[in-house]
């Protein structure tokens, strides 16, 4: 299974990716996880279990041209103050067996969007979630969290 | 947002209005003021009527006494200058014209004018009658004042049964009733439990406003940044 870590403390310089503990020097990471949406395309309660597509892919530096898919194992994200973690650990890579937690919490019912893009050839650094908080009294809420 | 609390706080007033309507049928002392009953003594320094007591207080025939009892008993409209009830509930008073004596038992000892008995209409106040049968709450019986209106349901807490526990029997905005010189008086209402109701109400509310769709104006989504 693989286990991939990518923490950064705001710049390059202090950005690391690992695969299986290992550093694992690489130009890019693209990660793109749909979820909770209806057939309108409007954000629902459900997160995982209401269906959608996950990609995770890493562009090693040594052979850029080929992409690495990460799952199934498991996706560390790092950013000061935030903690994305996305697991799939199903060897058919069956989209219901994801689990997403951020920030220690459980999230996978209510997961709407996570979107990762670095590109350190581009200098591009693009990270977010979105979660689905359903509320008793009021509006349900769509939030979105941006990483940096 | 704001629509759906001006809502809710719309409709938590409506309710309460309505529980809270009840409450003017209930008795000051029955409201927990037993002492304020004594306050209205005071009663007597408007009482040109007092006097009226006082000269006719041996009470020969005991009509005049009385001063309003031409009513005839249950209501009575004359002399009843003071809104007091319970001044006179420790002795029995001969002139009751103020002495608010106005609900005289007919098991009270020593009175012969037992056209007064039934009612304790004396004075422009609240009015109660007499139950002849007893009342039994807490293992004690005693006679009981009824009011009328919403308030003797608090007579009802002698044998509840399981769904006065719930909000939808007037007998849970009531207390049980209260045992005061030898006779029992409702308990007054029950804000906790009027409260505790309209807290429910207002869950309610909320579940079926969102199992139909947010109030019926159709899911709303807001959107948050951070």
């Amino acid at each position: 299974m693989n286990i991939v870590t990518f923490q950064t403390g705001g710049d390059w310089d202090t950005t690391t990716l690992t695969l299986n503990g290992q550093d694992w020097p690489a130009e890019k990471l693209q990660v793109s996880l749909q979820a909770g949406r209806d057939a309108d395309g409007e954000p629902v309660r459900g997160g995982i279990s209401a269906g959608g597509d996950i990609s995770a892919q890493v562009y090693p530096q040594d052979n850029p041209g080929s992409p690495v898919g990460i799952f199934p194992g498991r996706l560390q994200i790092i950013f000061p103050g935030h903690d994305l973690i996305i697991e799939n650990t199903h060897p058919g890579f069956a989209f219901e067996a994801t689990t997403v937690l951020y920030n220690g919490r459980d999230v996978t019912d209510g997961i709407v969007e996570a979107v990762v893009d670095i590109d350190a050839e581009q200098n591009q650094v693009q990270a977010y979630i979105t979660i689905y908080r359903p509320h008793w009294l009021g509006a349900d809420e769509v939030a979105t969290i941006s990483f940096i | 947002m704001k629509a759906i609390w001006v809502r809710l706080l719309f409709v938590t007033s409506l309710a309460c209005l309505i529980l809270s309507a009840p409450l003017a049928s209930v008795p000051a002392f029955a409201r927990g003021s037993f002492g304020g009953g004594h306050s209205f003594g005071g009663g007597h320094s408007f009482g040109g009527g007092h006097s009226f007591g006082s000269s006719f207080g041996s009470r020969s025939g005991g009509s005049f006494g009385r001063g309003g009892s031409f009513g005839g008993g249950s209501r009575s409209s004359g002399g009843s200058f003071f809104g007091h009830r319970s001044f006179g509930s420790s002795a029995p008073r001969s002139s009751g014209s103020f002495g608010g004596y106005r609900g005289y038992s007919s098991s009270s000892g020593g009175r012969s004018g037992s056209s007064f008995g039934r009612s304790g209409s004396f004075g422009s106040g609240r009015t109660y009658t007499y139950s002849h049968a007893p009342y039994t709450y807490g293992g004690r019986s005693a006679p009981a004042r009824y009011y009328g209106g919403f308030s003797d349901y608090s007579y009802y807490w002698n044998r509840p049964s399981w769904y006065y526990y719930t909000p939808f029997h007037p007998a849970f905005y009531y207390n049980p009733p209260i045992y005061v010189n030898g006779y029992y008086v409702p308990g007054g209402f029950n804000w906790f439990h009027t409260i505790v109701a309209g807290i429910l109400f207002v869950i309610v509310l909320a579940f079926f406003a969102r199992l139909f769709g947010g109030g019926g104006g159709g899911r709303r989504i807001r959107y948050t940044r951070y």
